[in-house]
């Protein structure tokens, strides 16, 4: 029993500092979405600093402290968020997975760069990394140690101990005391409704990744004189404190500090209680991963996204048009001629087994096109499929079998765990498959490797030399590279026809939409067996060919890191294209040698690649993508310059209807329709609050919206309806700076706001209420408004204008029901009106008696003069709150008139798509009439249908 | 991430791994506790200690079996030109926030430089092109193999500083003679590679270095030992083989632990250390082996002496010159295979330190420097007996003949070939940090090898 307590109470001061880790881990993925792998390059980076700056520069250790944890650190991590990790937001998972390992290699390498650097330029004398036996922390140096009943402890450990419960006191009151704090709950709660509540996401990026760095930081400087400072150890560290990130389901900081402890726990008590460990190499050493994968399946189950399948995650390939086949078949055998040229005629024999292994790695990378590329899935497994399948053909080779039927077996055996990888494949998706199948590839190294008969360490692994195929001897390079060529060549044509057979696209369908692929009868589970299957065997088969133009295989020879790093390649090439593998792995084989030329450094390749991070931040799809891409941009500015003059021309013809006439609908200049006043002279008084010219929009190369115009004037309510895929909801988006503008302005409150961000758009008084709540879920109803109403006055007229509101104030904002949600949703906007309040289909799935109220809080709200841009997919609501309505269709105005003016035939006409009406009855009362009460109509409106211009 | 990643520990775990030499890849005679039928089977050690001026000496076993590499060499004249001869080095230079053998490099030159300034080995100058890098990195490290062999076209590789061994095969295939420590297996059982204290992680032979233990526990009735290891599969061989031969040579092991992390200390000591101080009888042992890597070792011997245990803690990674500083390893004690630099009664010494000072472009008195000045030493040491009419085959049947011996048995063990292509030399010297000073506390012993 005392050992057991002693074990519990030894376990949770070692676990304090998987807590801060954890801590760090999940605060970043919270904000950003990105896994940072790179926390232990930063930890390093910041304790490197602290280290030398105490040692060499000889600066005591607070001074020391204070420069490397609080200020170099967030800096850095306000440079890598500049740099790299804001441009992420968007990309796929492959990438937003890649980026940062990028970093991890290139970080430490840059700290060692610049130190060799200044030690040669200014003769400074900073000690190498080798030199550093003794590191300081933050405790004395040599630590102190005291037993306390039957516990070691040290004064390092006490340091660490101490620094989580600070962190952890801290983090919460940053986090729930501090407005910085609830802004950053909100972001990450809901990104895009944060930024139309005037938080600026950017900002809030920036500041949890400075704060990210700095927990990396204190880490880092913790860790080191226990450990040691090195690159390897504290990424290892960072690897065990992962568990805690999934058991806080990547999100909750209590969870994470809690889990980071547990961990400490758990493990003192499986090395202390687990005898049977000391007989199994590498079991101890395993424990992380084994808790890893088991928390994985128990808390990272997520029903919302299933292998990829998330449509934020991985967006479909950019179309770049019909890139030119011709000129892509020239090209290619252009340079393939020229390789196999060198290849056989030119090169030496170092070179060509350079080309060699350029050639078999090639192979191997097509692996990830298949799973990562096609599946998209990301596996980090891969370099435990090429050491299985090297080490089965070189058991049977050892074993006299011929070379043909090794490559099989060693195909077979990786193909078999592949099947076996993509079982929690199944039931994971995104990062948690890729952290399943990083375990999964450390307990491969550092378990089933490590048998001996497996290993065969001894004897220097496993011969495995280039084969006699029949009267082709493949040990003559030349033949080898012919053999190679061919056969790559046949790989290239299996997965360019797969991406485009029937299984390639059941893959694409799972994807985009898993329930929806399962209803048309596409097995998920088997497909993706099937992809993991299929790229394993790839990998497998490249691993052999691999392997054997080494010569011989040991199980360290792909450790798990050269995985991360050949899938990094490849993505930095484009992990969607097959022909990229190639690239990637050519690259790859000859690099190394080329760099030896070229640099006087050995960390040229660190400093490449995290120059290749931060270039693959900007151009997601890859280098291969980038040519294609720059060449259809160019494309397009040419055809949209013809356009333009085009258009040019066709604006020279007068239109009809002059803006500034009686009526206060108009056609503006530029021929689309404007609604409300015209211009800033309004006729009653009132200031023109908001405004759009001419405005495009666009999704991509998709345009959206093709010039609309609107007006709207203080106190004045504008109803925007019209059917489902009009516009609307992109007008919205087009007011608050959700969605840019291609081309006319927008105007709010006098001034031209159409290239400021949303959250800048707020100051100018734009208000938006999104389709389905403008609400934070995960922020209780008290948070929700202090979000817009900071002081507590404010917030209890909010209660009293809605009592329910005030008697769930404490409860998550989530809890509350469909009509609560609106009222909190409006609340804000009651108690401190805007300018213009932007309300998307407020009405929806809401019970009748609710809609009136929402609606009553609108007229309220009218009447302090707010103006109200209200979007209804149906009229009816809308008749006896709006002053004008006006109908949208395929991005266009089709018409606006006074509501008074608006009868049900052109209701009617206008849903049915009958574009031709005749102008509306001018003047006639409207068959809505019934349900107008007072809408305050000044004079006769003549709605003017806009046709589709020529 | 990398079990053979890491900054000192790269040093440190060859090290490690030069203590405790694996063997008995078999996997199916489990580890080394029933002791196998030989000549020296169930004695005990004998051992032989040298003096300032008498060379500590061992009995070779015989070995059986044809070396592979041994020629003839497709290229026999390779890299030699009437007045020069060249020579390439591999190892890991790079690597991410890791440690290099940079300093070997400039060892190994600055022993090259003085043989230059001297004229040369029968006139011809070593031409050192540097060592290739091979980033601890399997493909890389074949690469720079390839590249020696294949591209720079050397007479010989040295130094060669790498935990991998995959460079080996375009040696072989080339036949280039190769020089080095052998902590990677590229070391052992090819006629073509020198390990500058033979074959390190042996086969089917057991040459672990007894000695230093035996001596520093001859004046003590108490000779219980602890074994501390790492996990993982060679580690555990090398520390039941360790045990082995501690025991034949009348040391009693009480307790062998192999559970530890590579280069990550146990966050918790506590349950570890307790365990250890009760292992002998519920006493602390007389001696603990720290058979791990250089991070372990300094924390855990901290901590161990921090609960209060008085006896000797030994490892063999605790010396370096840089060390002096290190109060973690304060009265610790070190194995080493050949003196260490503050011998300077002994005249290699003092040859190596001046070599290094004179032509080592600034490289430091290290661990490594003295690596890499070992290597070209033992190259330079076979050029002349080779003589002045050299091929590759030539220097070969020279080196591989009973005639030929690296070492004098007081600095560095005498090595005899082709016997040490098949184990290690069985010698080593131990030496104590006390007070940031490091003195020898015992000479070179050597006891003697035998069959598993």
């Amino acid at each position: 029993m005392e050992e057991f307590l002693n074990l519990i109470v030894g376990g949770a001061v070692a676990g304090g500092l998987y807590a801060i880790l954890a801590a760090g881990v999940v605060l970043t993925y919270q904000t950003s979405g990105i896994f940072n792998f790179a926390h232990g390059a930063v930890a390093f980076a910041t304790a490197y600093l602290f280290v030398q700056l105490n040692v060499t520069a000889g600066v005591p250790v607070v001074p020391a402290a204070i420069i490397s944890i609080l200020v170099f650190a967030p800096l850095l991590g306000l440079l890598l968020d500049r740099l790299v990790y804001r441009r992420l937001a968007h990309a796929p998972v492959a990438v937003k997975i890649v980026v940062p390992i990028g970093l991890l290699i290139a970080v430490p390498g840059l700290c060692l760069f610049i130190s060799s650097r200044l030690n040669l330029w200014f003769h400074l004398d900073i000690a190498g990394i080798e030199d550093l036996f003794l590191i300081p922390g933050l405790g004395p140096t040599p630590k102190r140690t005291w037993t306390l009943g039957g516990v070691l402890l040290d004064s390092n450990q006490i340091a660490v101990f101490g620094a989580a419960v600070l962190t952890a006191i801290g983090l919460w009151v940053l986090l729930q005391r501090t407005r910085l704090g609830l802004q950053m709950r909100a972001v990450v709660d809901r990104r895009s409704l944060a930024a139309l509540r005037g938080i600026d996401p950017d900002r809030t990026s920036a500041v949890s990744w400075m704060l990210g760095s700095f927990l990396a930081g204190l880490a880092g400087v913790l860790v080191a004189p226990i450990f040691t400072l090195n690159t390897p150890v504290f990424t290892t560290v960072v690897l065990i404190s992962t568990p805690a990130v999934v058991f806080a389901r990547f999100r909750s900081m209590p969870l994470a500090l809690a889990g980071g402890l547990l961990i400490g726990v758990l493990q003192n008590l499986i090395v202390g209680y687990a005898d049977f460990a000391q007989s199994i190499s590498g079991f101890s050493t395993s424990v992380p991963f084994i808790l890893l994968l088991g928390l994985l399946f128990v808390f990272a189950v997520d029903r919302s996204r299933r292998a990829g399948a998330h449509a934020d995650d991985d967006p479909p390939p950019p179309s770049y048009g019909t890139e030119s086949k011709r000129r892509k078949v020239i090209a290619w055998t252009v340079w393939s001629v020229v390789v196999l040229v060198f290849a056989l005629f030119v090169a030496d024999e170092y070179w060509q087994s350079l080309i060699i292994r350029g050639l078999a790695l090639s192979l191997v990378l097509l692996s990830f096109t298949v799973v990562t590329g096609v599946g998209g899935m990301v596996s980090l497994a891969q370099a435990a499929f090429v050491t299985a399948a090297g080490i089965t053909a070189g058991w049977a080779v050892s074993h006299h079998w011929p070379f043909a039927v090794a490559l099989l077996l060693g195909t077979a055996v990786a193909t078999a765990m592949g099947v076996l990888v993509s079982l929690p494949a199944r039931r994971l998706g995104g990062l948690p498959l890729a952290l399943a199948t990083l375990a999964l590839a450390y307990l491969c190294q550092n378990l089933f490797f490590q048998l001996s008969g497996v290993s065969r360490n001894d004897f220097g692994g496993w011969v495995l030399s280039p084969p006699a195929l029949g009267p082709v001897d493949l040990a003559d390079p030349r033949s080898m590279i012919i053999f190679l060529s061919v056969v790559l060549g046949l790989a290239l044509l299996l997965v360019s026809n797969l991406i485009r057979s029937s299984s390639g696209r059941a893959m694409a369908a799972l994807r985009s939409t898993e329930p929806g692929a399962v209803t048309i009868g596409i097995s998920a589970g088997r497909t993706k067996t099937a992809v993991f299957a299929l790229s394993a065997a790839i990998a497998g088969f490249g691993g052999v060919l691999l392997a054997s133009s080494s010569g011989r295989i040991t199980h360290l020879d792909y450790p798990v890191e050269t995985g991360l790093f050949w899938l990094a390649t490849v993505v930095l090439f484009g992990v969607r294209r097959p022909a990229a593998a190639v690239i990637a792995g050519l690259s790859a084989a000859v690099s190394p040698e080329i760099l030896s030329h070229v640099a006087e450094t050995s960390y040229l390749p660190q400093v490449l690649s995290g120059l290749a991070a931060i270039n693959l931040a900007q151009n997601s799809d890859g280098i291969l993508a980038l040519t294609a891409q720059q060449r259809f941009e160019r494309r397009r500015r040419r055809e949209q310059r013809a356009l333009r003059r085009e258009t040019a021309a066709t604006a020279a013809t007068p239109v009809g209807v002059t803006p500034n006439s009686t009526v206060p609908v108009g056609a503006t200049p530029n021929s689309a329709a404007a609604v409300g006043a015209p211009g800033t002279e309004a006729s009653d008084g009132a200031s023109t609050v908001l405004e759009l010219r001419g405005v495009h929009a666009a999704y991509g190369a998709v345009e959206v919206l093709h010039g609309v115009s609107l007006t709207l004037r203080a106190g004045e309510v504008l109803a925007l309806i019209g059917a489902n895929g009009a516009g609307k909801s992109t007008i919205c988006g087009v007011v608050t700076g959700g969605v840019p503008v291609t081309r006319g302005t927008v105007r709010l409150g006098g001034q031209d706001v159409t290239g400021l961000p949303p959250h800048r758009r707020v100051r100018s008084g734009a208000f938006l209420i999104p389709e389905g709540r403008g609400i934070f879920p995960a922020l209780t109803v008290d948070e929700n408004l202090s979000l817009w109403l900071p002081s507590t006055d404010d917030r209890d007229a909010a209660y009293r204008r809605f009592a329910v509101l005030g008697r769930r104030r404490g409860q998550l904002a989530g809890s509350l029901s469909g009509g609560e949600q609106q009222m909190l949703a409006l609340a804000p906007a009651l108690v401190k009106p805007p300018a213009v309040l932007i309300v998307d289909e407020p009405s929806l799935g809401l019970a009748p008696l609710v809609v009136a109220e929402v609606y009553g809080a609108l007229e309220e709200l009218r009447a302090t003069g707010t103006a109200i841009l209200l979007v209804e997919e149906k009229a009816h609501d809308v008749v006896a709150l709006a002053d004008t309505i006006a109908f949208m269709a395929v991005g266009r105005v089709a018409w606006a008139a006074r509501t008074a003016d608006v009868d049900a035939d052109l209701l009617v006409h206008s849903y049915l798509g009958i574009s031709d009406t005749p102008t509306g009855p001018a003047g006639s009362p409207a068959a809505l009439a019934g349900s107008t009460t007072g809408s305050s109509t000044t004079g006769p409106t003549v709605p003017q249908p806009v046709k589709e211009r020529p | 991430m990398n079990p053979r990643k890491g900054l000192l520990p790269v040093l440190a775990a060859a090290l490690a791994l030069v203590a405790a030499c694996g063997s008995g890849g078999d996997g199916g005679d489990g580890g080394g506790s029933t002791a196998a039928p030989g000549a020296d089977a169930a004695t005990t050690a004998t051992l032989s200690r040298s003096s300032a001026t008498e060379p500590a000496t061992w009995k070779t076993l015989p070995v059986s079996g044809t070396l592979p590499c041994s020629g003839p060499s497709p290229d026999p004249t390779r890299g030699i030109t009437p007045t020069s001869i060249k020579v390439g080095g591999i190892g890991t230079l790079s690597g991410g926030g890791t440690s290099t053998y940079q300093e070997a490099d400039l060892g190994a030159q600055a022993r090259f430089a003085r043989e230059n300034a001297a004229g040369g080995v029968f006139g011809r100058t070593i031409d050192y092109t540097g060592m290739v890098d091979d980033a601890q990195n399997a493909q890389q490290n074949a690469d720079a193999g390839k590249k020696l062999a294949e591209n720079e076209k050397v007479f010989a590789a040295a130094p060669v500083t790498t935990t991998m061994a995959g460079y080996v095969d375009a040696l072989c295939k080339n036949v280039v003679p190769a020089f080095g420590w052998s902590f990677n297996s590229g070391f052992c059982g090819r006629a073509n590679t020198f390990g500058f204290t033979g074959c390190l992680l042996p086969d089917k032979y057991n040459s672990i270095q007894v000695g230093p233990y035996v001596e520093l526990l001859s004046g003590s009735s108490d000779k219980s030992v602890v074994l501390l290891g790492v996990d993982n599969a060679s580690a555990k061989q090398g520390v039941a083989d360790t045990k082995d031969a501690l025991e034949r040579a009348g040391l009693d092991v009480v307790m062998t632990n192999t559970t530890l992390q590579y280069g990550q200390p146990p966050s918790d000591p506590s349950s570890l250390v307790r365990q250890i101080m009760t292992a002998n009888d519920g006493k602390p042992p007389a001696l603990i082996y720290h058979v791990t890597d250089f991070v372990n070792v300094t924390a855990l011997a901290q901590t161990l002496t921090a609960a209060g245990y008085q006896g000797i803690q030994t490892s063999s990674v605790g010396y370096d010159p840089r060390l002096t500083g290190l109060e973690a390893l304060d009265k610790t004690y070190t194995s080493v295979q050949w003196l260490p630099f503050e011998e300077t009664a002994n005249p290699t010494v003092r040859q190596m330190t001046d070599d290094i000072n004179k032509y080592g472009k600034g490289a430091k008195l290290s661990l490594t420097s003295a690596m890499g000045w070992l290597s070209a030493d033992m190259l330079i040491s076979g050029l002349k007996a080779t003589g002045k009419d050299l091929t590759v085959d030539k220097f070969l049947s020279t080196m591989n003949s009973p005639d030929y011996h690296y070492g004098d048995g007081i600095f560095i063990a005498q090595s005899t070939w082709p016997e040490n292509h098949f184990y290690g030399a069985p010698c080593s010297a131990s030496t104590q940090l006390k007070d940031g000073q490091y003195s020898l506390a015992v000479p070179l012993v050597c006891n003697n090898p035998y069959t598993n």
